[in-house]
């Protein structure tokens, strides 16, 4: 094997260009000899290949937070709302998602609190205003209090990932084994800053990881569970197919009567496409005839909510399942697992089915891609292309698939698991085998940058790729107007801001950002919403009355923003016309009456002590969530008052029976608030006097929070002064 | 800024990835590597002597190639692993750089202290090369071509190969 070089002469070579890629089946005699057998992690192209680029995390499903979180200023007893920061020490990075939990060091009772709206993202360190249920406890916490978070919104797998193209949004699909629920969010046009939408499903143990099909039709994002068994017995495996609306934030089931019969019932569709303007749903008959594995439906054309129960198809042999559908340049191609069928025409009239491969059909329901009307496969006998019209061709030959492959090429997972994707990047049509056992996928890479002459290489993600998809960020063009603030309306706690999108493309997502100067806390994303129109408006909620706001409004598409406002960090900076500010009405209203009421006094024993109970009750605005304290003193002066009882007023328009605090001795006085006095009755041998105070924010000013009347006038008082005297 | 990117979720965790990026996977390395189907430059059933290989390499990249020549089926890394792989170490180019390297195959034959009495070359019939990355760094690798340099021995029947 190893010998000493002859004659000192112009030796030849044999070239081996990289870029030809695998050849491993065409036999030692006539193979190409600049292919090659393994070819890893590299893109081919031109008689090259160049390495391939990593992978990194740009997005989550589920809240993080990198660093020590601290309270932001103290909060009081019964707030709903804290800020947190850094306390100057470690950077603090991420994002908390509502569902997420968390303590604060040194709260009363140690509650658990959980994080509403949002999602809240950290900007410069800190969040501000972030809101949560389950009111902080009695004594309030301090400023720079230690903050553990508990992120349960976190998910255990990134189902499926979709680009919803009309909305300029991303949608991902999430599962959390813990409790078996598929979670949506929603996310920016290039996939970041998910936020958690609804968990609409939660299925069955047997069911094991889900998986999905999303089809974007007229607006809406549908979702189709994809598993084989729709009900094998008493309760259904398959979970109902159910559509997105990313405006609204819902996810609707999408019910449908199928049989004329039944009525309007929940679809259970194993996938669904669109083709042409249909919507097509597949592996589902109809409420009375369910399991139909062999059905093509197609909805009605441009409404993909309406379904003639006429308007479906048969593909081959009752029972023998459809796998997939995908839309070829001139039909609809229908796999099964070892044939394929397509669906001709273009309307109810021309419409047919036919076969056209006997023999080879998708080993798994994610296993096809359509690129530039063909579509690319992989079948039982490995991967193969098809326009539709006639039979398949084979790809697999070069990748000699039953020969022994290289020792150590990482395993293929579970075909169940495997799916495909088109990156257009490398140009390169991927079929991607995650192994779960390894945690490894392998990817065999098909090179279509000359589609006549494709080129196959392995590649090797070092992470378990669960699904993929390719996005489409507005970034290539940054938005040409910008918001132009109108005439803000402020309420006590709320503020309507109006604004018109000037030169607007119309796919700007408007962000509105506010800051409140009174309590200088910076600026903060409180809301953004997605082009509808010239004119706009948005209602911006948890503002603390009396308070000076700052709003500043911006233009987003993909990444990019209008110009001037691209610093988050200083909306001071963005265009004038961007930009207002606003005063909070102060008006906490003085509450039309605060007394007790009539005739509802009691008394009770306990501990051997009697005790005198009152109900004292008010008014209020308006149907806002506010936080309140009561004082008392011996003393008609509110110079030395302590707090005797504290609370939170509740939305009475959705919340008004279950507070506890609101209750029917109001009777027809309503929006009102009612809070018990209860009084050790021996210790009450001279008059007390009570001050109701508004005390949301945590900021009360004597004499000018005090409300139903001013200092050492406590109005309501005066006219049924509190006087316990001894029995 | 491109105007379409490929994002892979992640089986087994809530992580969103970006394709295209770095190069790594999710802070986890991986290797490239290319192994060429095997050739017989004097015939099947003839010997050539295999002296040296012609590495044509666009980069940016600071990386080092390893490169083993496989002969008989044979990786001479198994037989003399003092020799091979031979190693390319590249430096970093501020640009896209072509550079073109000949790495002699030969095997130094030492005496019992150590010291280089002659050289020897891998010899037989069919050759492949084995080339893989020893750890990539930021920037760009282009594998553009191999050659192997090669003298016959013993010559048979060339083969032919396909089109």
């Amino acid at each position: 094997m190893v010998g000493a070089l002859m004659a000192d002469q112009p030796r030849p070579t044999i070239s081996l260009p990289w870029g030809e890629g695998l050849d491993r089946a065409s036999g030692l005699a006539v193979v190409e000899k600049s292919s090659y057998a393994d070819v890893r992690n590299v893109i081919l192209y031109d008689g090259k290949a160049e390495v391939r680029k990593g992978i990194t995390q740009v997005a989550q499903l589920g809240g993080s937070l990198a660093g020590a979180p601290f309270v932001n200023g103290a909060a009081i007893a019964g707030a709903t709302h804290i800020s947190i920061d850094n306390n100057g020490a470690s950077t603090l990075v991420g994002t908390i998602q509502p569902g997420d939990t968390f303590v604060i060091a040194g709260e009363a009772g140690s509650p658990v609190h959980t994080v509403t709206g949002g999602p809240w993202m950290t900007v410069g360190n800190a969040i501000a205003a972030m809101t949560f249920t389950g009111a902080i406890a009695a004594g309030g916490v301090a400023d720079n209090a230690a903050v553990t978070f508990t992120f349960t919104s976190v998910q255990d797998e990134v189902l499926e990932l979709e680009a919803v193209r009309s909305k300029n949004v991303s949608v991902a699909i999430g599962f959390k084994r813990s409790n078996l629920s598929v979670n949506v969010f929603k996310g920016s046009s290039s996939g970041q800053n998910m936020a958690f939408m609804g968990a609409p499903y939660n299925p069955k143990a047997a069911v094991g990881i889900p998986r999905y099909f999303l089809a974007e039709s007229y607006r809406k994002l549908f979702m189709a569970h994809e598993f084989q068994l729709l009900k094998p017995g008493v309760d259904y495996l398959r979970l109902p197919t159910g559509y997105i609306d990313t405006d609204a934030n819902t996810i609707i089931d999408l019910s449908v009567d199928l049989d004329g019969v039944s009525g309007a019932q929940k679809v259970r569709f194993r996938g669904v496409t669109t083709y042409l303007n249909y919507l097509v749903g597949w592996g589902y008959g109809t409420f009375s005839d369910e399991d139909r594995p062999e059905i093509v439906r197609v909805s009605l054309a441009g409404d993909p909510l309406s379904w003639d129960p006429q308007h479906y198809f048969i593909a081959g042999q009752g029972g023998q399942p459809v796998q997939a559908c995908m839309a070829a340049a001139q039909s609809l191609v229908v796999f099964k697992e070892s044939e394929t069928y397509e669906i001709v025409g273009y309307d109810r009239r021309t419409f047919g089915i036919r076969i056209i491969d006997h023999l080879f059909g998708l080993i798994a329901p994610r296993m096809a891609m359509a690129v530039g009307g063909v579509i690319y496969f992989w079948s039982l006998q490995g991967p193969r292309i098809t326009g539709g019209g006639g039979e398949s061709k084979d790809l697999a030959v070069p990748l000699d698939l039953t020969a022994p492959e290289p020792t150590d090429l990482t395993a293929p997972g579970d075909p169940a698991a495997a799916f495909c994707r088109y990156d257009p990047g490398p140009r390169m049509a991927k079929w991607f085998w995650p192994n779960e056992a390894t945690g490894v996928t392998r990817v065999y890479g098909l090179s279509l940058r000359n589609p006549t002459h494709p080129k196959w290489s392995y590649w090797e993600y070092q992470r378990r790729i669960r699904c993929a998809q390719v996005f489409f960020p507005a970034a290539t063009i940054a938005p040409p107007g910008h918001p132009d603030v109108g005439g803000v309306t402020p309420g006590s706690s709320t503020a309507l801001i109006p604004w018109t999108n000037t030169a607007a493309i119309g796919d700007e997502v408007t962000e509105i950002w506010l800051k409140d100067t009174t309590a200088g806390t910076p600026y903060y994303k409180a809301d953004e919403l997605v082009y509808t129109g010239v004119s706009m408006s948005d209602l911006v909620s948890g503002l603390i009355p009396t308070h000076h706001y700052a709003a500043a409004l911006r233009h987003r598409r993909g990444l990019l923003y209008n110009a001037g406002a691209e610093d988050t960090t200083n909306p001071v900076g963005w265009p004038a016309g961007s930009r207002t500010t606003f005063i909070e009405t102060g008006a906490v209203a003085a509450p039309a009456r605060f007394d007790f009421e009539a005739g509802l006094d009691s008394f009770f024993d306990a501990g051997h002590k009697r005790y005198i109970r009152h109900i004292v009750q008010w008014l209020i605005p308006s149907p806002i969530t506010l936080g309140w304290r009561i004082y008392e003193n011996t003393a008609n002066v509110f110079a030395g008052a302590a707090v005797f009882t504290s609370g939170k007023s509740h939305d009475l328009a959705t919340d008004g029976a279950n507070s506890g605090l609101v209750d029917e001795v109001c009777g027809d006085v309503t929006p009102c608030v009612s809070a018990e006095l209860v009084r050790l009755q021996d210790l009450a041998s001279t008059p007390y006097y009570y001050w109701l105070v508004e005390v949301e924010g945590g900021t009360y000013t004597p004499g000018l929070g005090l409300v139903g009347g001013t200092e050492g006038d406590p109005k309501a008082l005066e006219e049924n002064p509190i006087n316990y005297g001894p029995i | 800024m491109p105007d379409s990117i490929f994002l892979l979720g992640q089986g087994g965790g809530n992580k969103i990835f970006q394709g295209g990026v770095g190069y790594q996977d999710d802070g986890v390395a991986y290797v490239s590597r290319g192994r060429s189907n095997r050739v017989a430059p004097a015939g099947v059933k003839g010997e050539a002597v295999f002296t040296g290989v012609f590495f044509s390499i666009t980069h940016t990249m600071a990386v080092t190639l390893k490169i083993v020549p496989v002969v008989d089926d044979v990786a001479l890394n198994t037989l003399f692993p003092d020799t091979y792989p031979v190693e390319l170490v590249l430096l970093a180019k501020p640009e896209r750089t072509m550079e073109r390297f000949l790495l002699a195959l030969s095997i130094p034959m030492r005496d019992s202290a150590g010291v280089d009495r002659g050289k020897a070359y891998p010899r037989g019939c069919w050759f492949q090369l084995l080339v893989y990355d020893g750890g990539l760094a930021a920037g760009d690798l282009v594998y553009e071509v191999d050659e192997v340099e090669y003298q016959i021995v013993r010559q048979t029947a060339q083969i032919v190969p396909a089109s």
